[in-house]
Order: structure tokens, then C-alpha cells, then sequence
């Protein structure tokens, strides 16, 4: 990947991911551990979305050609179509109980003779198109029809499927979101839940190896939200806190935290905490009143807004975001140096984003994404190498040294500013980058 | 005159093949047996082998049991034997393949993971299994599962 072994596009991302650290307003005050975590976190890879495809419909099989003897074992007439090999059960394909070895003869209403063919005709079919398929499933000719998917929108569903908890993937191990508010979170976005049936209100993920690390201990989850007046609200949690043990156990993952409340359904329990680096212990009632419901997430840029929540945001799709043009790449690298200077300077009485480099930056960024096309990368291909990364990292451990979290108590952005950085945001989450880190 | 009401435990002894109903209604009780990881461990182990043998596993109720406890007995070794029982019908039941997943991103038990990556192959070209290992290939610690994953993700099918 060429685009990826120029250096200055590399201290670009890893600029980028400064540059969302620093431009976090701060509403409330942060704890120590908590804006040294969001440091962190801005070098936390999150998980890849799979492929990306354009607007190509997509049904979710491959195919292969057959041979006389294929052929006969799947009684077949004549050695004609092409034999499914592999389905993709998230897909249309699955959906409509497409199975291995059906053999795709004619696809609306045209012969399909072999594998290729089958390929090319679906290539040339856009998204959400319907098409009707003729198979022979042991022998037997049916009919189907079924509308092709856009692979991009559908892998989003599924990721966010996996990763907001579905009753699939948070029902048992709480993925994350144990709900339990009565009163949602104020704030724009609303998530829905599945959480167990034993919710306190918290939503908490796993540590990272490398968040461990720097805290100093082997593992625990940490706490992302809290919910009004939940129980761990209550029991006094709050975000950014990690769980360490409930009771005598430790938890080490969304399992053991899931199994803990289970076993602790409707009494006290002692749960030990780490926050600003100390151990502490709070009682948590773990009720089983609460049922499924939705949970209302605090707007990343409303009024309520956490500043840590933002901090993530912008990494998240710094990581993901790289320059194919050499000088969107080179120019936005100026200006966070620029910026970079300005806050080793520590002048924010005079720091500012004006309007105009509001409008210069959003220029370039549309200008890169109108040149980033997600199919020049091949995920596994995608890497940083071991020398990049420490090349990056040791650029983020500089841009630290260098920053006072404190400074930025006095420095806000207008609303306008604001505005514009959340529709610049929107965009780029619309355009559906995934992490290739 | 004095009324003492009272229940009475007593202790009973069952016989039978592993088709025999009963018997596996006791065995899918046993398999959530909080008391005693023994007795889940070997009803459990009962229940996974008539899976993997293909002995009426179709029906919800033993493969039920097997994911129940698969996400939520504490015994390592009782999980196991869970997910070796689901392990044929990952292809066949998305919420098996669904309850594998999770294992694979969630159990605390590295040994547990490594079985799931591999009873996840049959599945490889879901659009969610090859999410869940791109995650598990970044983040999972355990240097071999990472390594597994890659190696499973390498094999890029070219579905359509």
C-alpha cells in the first residue's frame, strides 16, 4: 500500500488523533484517570468492519463450476449452473434459505451456465434491485426471488447489531449495555436495548490489554455510561470507573460481569472499583425489575455532551482516515502542527479556529474523502507495520508531554464551531469507514 | 396436640437410555444445576455427546440447553462441553452460530475461544463471524487467537 509508507501521511493520522484530543471542550471536569484514559483510547483500534462495496448488490454467496460428476450427485440434468459453496447467513442469500449445493440455473429469467457468468450478472446488479433465481436443490427446481443488498449498509447493521447488544449478542453476556433507567439519558440518540434481565444502568466494556497496562492491573471492564437514577448511579459508579470484582470474584470480561449480577439478583453486592488509580469499593443493588427497554445515550455535541465522548469519536475516525491526496494530506498535517504549536505555546486566550480555517479544513477533508475509495483496501492487507506504530506512538507521547488537559478549561467553541465539526463528523460516519488498523 | 407441617426430600434414582425423554428432561434440569459443577459438568457432557453424535438434537430444547450453558455457567470445563456439543449445528442455527460468536468475543477461558474460531470455519463467509474475528484478530489477548483469526480471515472467500 504505497499510500501508507509515506511518512508525513502517517504522522498525518497520528496528528489527526492529537488534533481530536485537543479539540475537546470541557463542560465538566474530567478526572485524572479519565482524560489520561481517553488519551489512551485515541490509540485504541477499534474493530473492522469487513468489506466495503459500492453501491453493487450483493447477495452473499460464491459459486463454483460443476463437472459431470458433481453434477450427478446433485441430479442434475445437464452439467449446467453454478453450485453454491458458501453462504453468507447474514445476507439476503441466508435469509431466503439459500444452502450449499443449491445450483443457481438461471438468474432472472437467464441461463446461468457457470460460476463466472453467475459472478458477472451479479456484479452488474445494483443494490435493492429484486431478482428472481431458478435453483435445483437435490434435484428439485424451485423459484426464489429476493432483493440484493447494499454490503456496506448491511455490514453496519451487523456490526452495530454485534456491537450495541442484540438480544443474540447482549442477552447473555450483556455486550456492554446493562440498562436499568427508568429515566433515559438526556440527549439526542437513542440505542436500543437488549440488555439481561438484570440491569443496574451502566454500560461497560472490557478492558483493553494496553488500557490494563497503563492502569495497572490485568483486566476489568470499564465503565462507559451510567444512567439516571439506575442503581449504579446509585450505588455512586460513574463513567470511567473500572470494575474490578463484584464481590469475591473478579471480572475479567462481559461474562463474568453478566454471571456476577446474575448471582447476585435483587440483593447487595460489594463491587470493587478503580478510579484515579485507587481502589474503592461501592454497594450495588442489583434489582431484577427492570425489563428490555431502550436506553437513551447522551448526544456526542449537545448540551450534555461529555467531552470524553467527543475525544473518542475523533480518533475513532482519525485511525480510519487516510490520505490518498498528497497535499489534503500535507495541508492538514500544517495545520495540526500549527495547532500543535499553539497549544505547546498554551496560548488559548488567542487560540481559535476561525471561520475561515473552519471552512479550509472542512474543504479538505470533503476534498479527501472525495478521493478515498474504501476498495483500495484489502482489510488483511491494510497493517501498520511495528516500526510505524512505535513511530506513532512515540509522536502521540510527544504531542502529550506537551498538553495541559488543564489549559483547556477556559476554551470552548462557539456554537457555530460546533455545528459544523458535528456535520463534518456526520459525514464522515455516514460514509462508513471501518478501523483497518 | 401439635401439627408440624414439613416436606420431605427424598432422594430418587432414574434409569434409562439417553432417548429416553425423561431422562433428558432430568439431564437439561441437572445441566443448570447451581450447586454442584459436577453434576452439570456430566449432564452437560451427556447432552453434548448426543449432539455431536446427531441423536435427536434437532429440537430446541437440548441445543437450548447447551447454549444456556455455554453463556452462563461459571465452570469452564461445563462451557466446553457446551460449545463442543453446538459445534455441528453452527451451520445449521444462526442462534448457535450467534451463541458461538459470543463465546468467541466474551469467554473469559482462552481454550474456549480457540474451540470457538474453529467451529466457527463452517461459517466463515458470515458477514458477523468475519467481524467478530477482525475484532478478535485486533484486540483478543491472547497472541494465538489473534494468530488464529488472521490465519481464518486470510481465507477470503469471494462471495457476491
Amino acid at each position: 500500500m504505497n499510500h501508507l509508507s509515506r511518512p508525513y501521511q502517517k504522522l498525518g493520522i497520528a496528528v489527526l488523533s492529537s488534533m481530536a484530543i485537543v479539540v475537546v471542550p470541557a463542560p465538566h471536569a474530567a478526572s485524572a484517570q479519565s482524560s489520561e484514559i481517553v488519551q489512551l483510547m485515541a490509540q485504541e483500534p477499534s474493530p473492522a468492519l469487513g468489506h466495503s462495496a459500492s453501491s453493487q448488490g450483493y447477495l452473499g454467496v460464491d459459486v463454483a463450476d460443476l463437472d459431470q460428476e458433481k453434477a450427478q450427485a446433485l441430479k442434475l440434468k445437464e452439467v449446467r449452473g453454478a453450485v453454491i459453496t458458501l453462504i453468507d447467513h447474514d445476507a439476503p442469500a441466508g435469509q431466503i434459505g439459500l444452502k450449499v449445493n443449491d445450483v443457481v440455473l438461471q438468474l432472472n429469467g437467464q441461463a446461468v451456465e457457470g460460476a463466472e457468468q453467475l459472478r458477472r450478472m451479479l456484479k452488474e446488479i445494483p443494490a435493492g434491485r429484486k431478482v428472481s433465481m431458478e435453483i435445483s436443490r437435490d434435484g428439485a427446481i424451485q423459484t426464489l426471488s429476493v432483493e440484493l443488498a447494499d454490503r456496506r449498509v448491511m455490514e453496519k447493521d451487523v456490526w452495530n447489531k454485534i456491537g450495541n447488544g442484540s438480544d443474540v449478542f447482549a442477552s447473555g453476556t450483556g455486550m456492554g449495555i446493562l440498562a436499568g433507567a427508568d429515566e433515559g439519558l438526556p440527549g439526542g440518540f437513542k440505542m436500543s436495548f437488549f440488555g439481561s434481565t438484570l440491569n443496574v444502568g451502566a454500560m461497560v466494556e472490557p478492558l483493553t490489554s494496553q488500557m490494563a497496562d497503563y492502569l495497572g492491573v490485568s483486566s476489568g471492564l470499564m465503565v462507559k455510561q451510567v444512567a439516571h437514577k439506575s442503581e449504579a448511579a446509585t450505588a455512586g459508579l460513574k463513567a470511567f470507573d473500572v470494575i474490578l470484582k463484584v464481590g469475591p470474584d473478579a471480572i475479567t470480561n462481559l461474562a463474568g460481569w453478566d454471571r456476577a449480577l446474575r448471582e447476585n439478583e435483587g440483593k447487595p453486592v460489594q463491587v470493587t472499583i478503580l478510579r484515579d488509580k485507587k481502589q474503592q469499593t461501592l454497594t450495588l443493588q442489583v434489582d431484577s425489575k427492570h425489563k428490555q427497554g431502550e436506553m437513551q445515550m447522551v448526544e456526542p455535541f449537545g448540551p450534555d455532551a461529555c467531552p470524553l465522548q467527543m475525544a473518542e469519536i475523533g480518533p475513532e475516525f482519525a485511525q480510519q482516515f487516510i490520505f490518498k491526496d498528497d497535499a489534503a494530506a500535507e495541508a492538514m498535517r500544517a495545520q495540526a502542527d500549527a495547532l500543535k504549536e499553539q497549544m505547546k505555546a498554551r496560548d488559548f486566550e488567542n487560540f481559535k479556529i476561525g471561520p475561515e480555517q473552519m471552512e479550509q479544513m472542512k474543504r479538505e477533508m470533503q476534498e479527501a474523502l472525495k478521493n478515498f475509495k474504501m476498495d483500495d483496501f484489502k482489510g488483511d492487507d491494510f497493517k501498520f507495520d511495528d516500526k510505524q506504530m512505535q513511530q506513532m506512538k512515540q509522536q502521540m507521547e510527544e504531542f502529550r508531554k506537551n498538553f495541559n488537559p488543564e489549559d483547556l478549561k477556559e476554551f470552548k467553541f462557539d456554537q457555530k464551531q460546533l455545528d459544523e465539526m458535528k456535520q463534518q463528523m456526520e459525514q464522515m460516519k455516514d460514509f462508513g469507514f471501518g478501523n483497518r488498523v | 396436640m401439635v401439627e408440624v407441617r414439613y416436606n420431605q426430600v427424598v432422594p430418587q434414582r432414574i434409569e434409562g437410555s439417553l432417548d429416553d425423554p425423561a431422562i433428558r428432561q432430568l439431564l437439561m434440569l441437572a445441566s443448570e444445576n447451581s450447586a454442584s459443577a459436577g453434576v452439570r459438568d456430566d449432564s452437560v457432557g451427556l447432552l453434548a455427546a448426543e449432539c455431536r453424535a446427531g441423536h435427536s438434537c434437532q429440537g430446541a430444547g437440548i441445543r437450548d440447553a447447551l447454549m444456556v450453558a455455554l453463556r452462563y455457567d461459571k465452570n469452564a470445563g461445563v462451557r466446553q462441553k457446551a460449545l463442543e456439543g453446538l459445534g455441528p449445528y453452527v451451520a445449521q442455527d444462526v442462534r448457535v452460530r450467534d451463541a458461538v460468536l459470543e463465546a468467541l468475543l466474551n469467554d473469559s477461558d482462552p481454550r474456549i475461544r480457540t474451540t470457538a474460531v474453529t467451529i466457527l470455519e463452517p461459517v466463515e463467509g458470515d458477514t458477523s463471524v468475519r467481524q467478530v474475528l477482525h475484532s478478535v484478530a485486533n484486540s483478543d489477548q491472547s497472541p494465538q487467537i489473534r494468530t488464529v483469526s488472521r490465519e481464518v480471515l486470510r481465507r477470503e472467500p469471494e462471495i457476491q
